[in-house]
């Protein structure tokens, strides 16, 4: 189950199925899609000569080109295909659609084809952004796409229509043929679920071809877990996304001081980087003694000037020239990320924010015997609030966290004027009693997991034990909510109060309560996160026989979730 | 991963919309049909498929450009080094295989190390592995020779090659370096694994001399003569030593200024093809990195075309300027005159 092989499946079969000289042709959607999995080396060996947008009018007239063309099945790119055909550059066309076709569409393009140069139409289910071997997101980012629509409990149809193919797509991608199950607490994710047995049901051929095996479909909501989005990470793929930035599965250090021409745009992609494949999930102190061994090897491999004597010596230099080139120039990348890393950790005092932000997250709400705890913990915050040399962003997200944990705090009017005189604006504090209202799904238990219920008593045992073991690194002691319902599911006790079956799946289909589950697709409607990936991805490793994928319609850092809140507040949502 | 096709039900489309739209022009046609009949004719095809007269009015270049040509040899000659090279590869498995030490061939690989009877020759290895580098060699020259001769020419309408033009050009001519260099370095490899062995093998049999022992013998990495390396300290095991030393020295000089020669052949081969060759797992490896400079390059062809327009209307207003200024001078001049006179 590994979204990425998936997506390089189609593109070997879309670009491997005809022979002679190609045109690409993509679209907006598609661009990203392929751009993520695929590399332009991968096309040239292909004999794929020119890559270009369907958008583009401007294109020459080739027709001694043949051109695959393939694009989401929306109503621009199929006007512009149609366009293409009315008046074509090339001489025979592929075409390929990343979700199902609807048969009008069908019938248009039929009719605009008059000179008969289509020679095949394929649907290829490679409708999602590849990110990690199980990760996959669906690039809905602001302000394209808006989640919510009147009520934080409505789907903005546009939103809905696109997640429902995404997912879709991605399980066929996989070939498994989804049993779902949903977050009963969540209206947004039960039409999700509903929307997307639907469509099964309307593509009952595709799905239940003999070829697919069934897998778990679990669809959950980011309210239920507001805290993770909002906590520095300290593992290096989340790490660079929280403090940089990585879209598309590029990096932007263009804004760094005397950073390398060549450096301004860097590329991380597990599936082409050994070094970051291992490492990705390793945490910033296991990363820096893993790029000084690179170092050190990139060092021994590049041969020193004057060896280069004997024809032995010459003969290996040639022979690992294009080796070492890869090699100084991975090693740069790397070099370069984690010092831009490491002064961002220093000139923002992160290391001492993150210590109070796990401290505030994974501190107990329902044992009022640590109440005093509670105290000891507000004063910690309002301490970080008050230092200057603590950035306003870090500040503004310890004072929502702290709302978040305990949202009748009598502190939070305190930290709002703290955060107030450190020129935070008004706007934000607003945000901070929406994010609560955000995190509200549940009625008023705040930050409701939905787990089968571990009963106050036993909450209040875990905390015990924890303040007794003790914890084994501060900075990553955070745990999100994702990880333990995944390991109740797997063991199949996830209770079907929580999680119910959608009617029509679950029993009927094999899998009824108490049987282990093997195959898990999950699903975050609203954004998942890095740090959920890598428990996914742990999980997946430890338990034997266990394959899970999870996707979201993006990846958030604390900037972007922010955004979406602010965005659901101020424009869509009825107060 | 799941795939539909959904061919079969688009050609039925077309199918049907062709023969609606037969069906209805025909129809609406019933007054002009003498007029078509005469462009039927007059376009000479003879029967009554209807859209033929479409086809025709689809003035595209259909010849494809002059280097493809080249393309192809090039595509050619690598699958026959392809084939060569399994075939050789084979040819160096049986030349390894143990045997008895009987065959007379040159082979130099002296008593207890022989070929097994019926072995191939070195020779005929020698052969190959020459066969291998020509076509290596004469692959790079044509992709020089397509890289620098054959750039897409301006149209015959006289406009300068497109960027697509150049693109798909320097793209063919990437790919074919891309491909050759990695064939060159699997033969490399294949060779160097080949000559480790030899000597592996020869140097259990023959611990006697150790003439061989030089570095310039020991590296011989590529090509030629894949049987003399360090083994002729094994023939040496005879009463004529000196002599066949002597001979044996000087045919290693040749041998390693041969050597020196194919190393630096290929090195050449090897660099010219790495400037063509995209570094992997870069930013310029990636698709949307070319797509954005392909939309720059439009957007910078605009920006060229308005600078060019500003300067033209401009280089008139300052002609203007010119002549009124000489107009001003001139009129100046005669008053002056004027005056004298």
């Amino acid at each position: 189950m590994n979204v990425v092989q998936a997506a390089q499946g189609y593109m070997a079969k879309m670009v491997g199925e005809s022979a002679g000289m190609k045109v690409l042709l993509l679209d907006p959607d598609t661009t990203s899609t392929v751009s993520s999995v695929c590399t332009q080396s991968f096309l040239l060996a292909k004999e794929v000569y020119l890559v270009d947008r369907i958008g583009n009018k401007n294109r020459d007239k080739m027709a001694h080109l043949k051109c695959v063309c393939f694009c989401r099945p929306t109503q621009e790119s199929i006007a512009h295909i149609i366009d293409e055909l009315k008046a074509p550059k090339y001489g025979e066309y592929y075409l390929y659609f990343s979700n199902v076709l609807k048969k009008l569409q069908v019938e248009k393009l039929a009719e605009a084809d008059e000179h008969e140069l289509v020679r095949e139409v394929q649907e290829c289910f490679a409708d999602y952004l590849a990110i990690n071997s199980d990760l996959f997101a669906l690039d809905m980012d602001l302000p394209t796409w808006p989640l919510y629509a009147g009520t934080l409990a409505d789907w903005d149809a546009r939103a809905l229509q696109r997640t429902v193919d995404g997912l879709a797509s991605a399980c066929l991608a996989l070939k498994k043929r989804p049993v779902i199950r949903y977050a009963a607490s969540s209206p947004h994710a039960k039409r999700l679920a509903h929307e997307l047995g639907y469509l099964m049901q309307q593509e009952k051929p595709l799905f239940e071809a003999r070829t697919m095996t069934p897998a778990t479909v679990l669809i959950v909501d980011r309210r239920s877990d507001p805290v993770t989005p909002l906590l520095n990470q300290w593992t290096y793929q989340a790490m660079v996304h929280e403090v940089l930035g990585i879209h598309h599965g590029l990096v932007d250090l263009s804004l760094v001081d005397g950073i390398r021409d060549d450096l301004k745009t860097v590329v991380l992609a597990a599936h082409d980087d050994q070094f970051y494949a291992t490492n990705m999930y390793a945490n910033f102190g296991d990363l820096g003694v893993a790029i000084k061994a690179y170092l050190d090897e990139y060092q021994r491999r590049t041969p020193n000037k004057a060896a280069l004597e004997s024809i032995a010596d010459m003969k290996k230099f040639v022979d690992e020239y294009p080796e070492v080139r890869r090699l100084a120039g991975n090693v740069s990348k790397h070099v370069a990320l984690t010092s831009e890393l490491s002064r961002i950790v220093d000139d923002e005092r992160l290391l001492d924010v993150s210590e109070v932000e796990q401290n505030v997250a994974c501190a107990d709400t329902s044992a009022p015997a640590l109440l005093r705890s509670d105290e000891a913990l507000a004063e910690s915050v309002a301490a970080k609030l008050r230092d200057p040399l603590v950035s306003g962003e870090s500040k503004f997200k310890l004072a929502v966290l702290f709302a978040l944990h305990n949202p009748r705090s009598p502190h939070l009017a305190s930290f709002k004027q703290l955060l107030a005189d450190a020129a935070v604006s008004p706007m934000k504090l607003d945000l901070m009693d929406r994010v609560v209202r955000y995190a509200t799904i549940a009625g008023p238990a705040s930050t409701a997991t939905g787990t089968s219920a571990t009963t106050g008593l036993a909450q209040f045992g875990k905390t015990v034990m924890r303040g007794l073991k003790g914890v084994e690194n501060v900075y990553t002691q955070h745990v999100p909510p994702l990880h333990s319902v995944l390991e109740t599911l797997v063991r199949g006790k996830l209770k079907e109060s929580a999680y119910p079956f959608l009617e029509g799946t679950g029993a009927s289909n094999g899998f009824p309560e108490g049987v282990r589950v093997n195959d898990v697709i999950v699903f975050m409607c609203g954004g998942t996160t890095f740090e959920e990936a890598r428990f996914v991805h742990q999980l997946s490793a430890s338990v034997p026989g266990v394959r899970v994928v999870l996707g979201g319609n993006t990846v958030h850092n604390s900037q972007s979730f922010l955004k979406q809140i602010y965005d659901a507040f101020a424009q869509r949502v009825a107060s | 991963m799941a795939t539909r096709s959904r061919t079969a039900l688009f050609v039925q489309c077309r199918h049907q919309a062709r023969a609606d739209a037969a069906s209805s022009s025909s129809h609406r046609a019933a007054p002009l049909e003498k007029q078509r009949l005469i462009f039927r004719d007059d376009s000479a095809v003879a029967n009554d498929n209807d859209h033929d007269h479409l086809a025709l009015d689809m003035p595209m270049p259909t010849l494809p450009p002059a280097w493809v040509d080249i393309v192809d040899d090039v595509d050619e000659t690598m699958g026959r080094i392809q084939h060569a090279m399994t075939y050789l590869d084979g040819l160096h498995k049986r030349h390894l295989l143990p045997g008895f030490a009987d065959d007379d061939d040159d082979d130099g690989t002296g008593p207890g190390g022989g070929t097994g009877g019926g072995g191939p020759t070195v020779m005929h290895i020698e052969a190959t592995t020459q066969n291998i580098m020509a076509m290596l060699q004469t692959c790079s020259r044509h992709i020089k020779a397509l890289e620098r001769d054959y750039v897409p020419t301006a149209s015959p309408d006289g406009a300068p090659p497109t960027y697509q033009a150049s693109q798909v050009h320097k793209n063919a001519a990437r790919r074919l370096a891309t491909q050759v260099a990695d064939l060159s370095s699997q033969f490399r490899a294949a060779q160097a694994n080949y000559l480790t062995r030899l000597k592996s093998r020869s140097a259990a049999a023959t611990p006697l001399f150790s003439l061989s022992d030089t570095d310039d013998a020991d590296d011989v990495p590529l090509t030629t003569n894949s049987s003399s390396p360090a083994i002729p300290g094994a023939s040496l095991a005879t009463v004529s030593a000196t002599d066949t030393t002597a001979a044996l020295i000087a045919d290693r000089d040749r041998e390693v200024s041969a050597l020196v020669q194919n190393l630096a052949d290929l090195a050449t081969v090897f660099r010219d093809m790495q400037t063509l060759v995209v570094d992997q797992g870069t930013l310029v490896d990636r698709i949307d990195y070319h797509l954005d400079m392909a939309a720059n390059h439009v957007d910078r062809g605009n920006v060229e075309l308005d600078r060019a327009i500003r300067y033209q209307a401009s280089a008139t207003k300052i002609r203007a300027i010119y002549l009124l200024v000489l107009a001003i001078v001139a009129v100046m001049l005669i008053g002056i005159f004027r005056q004298r006179g």
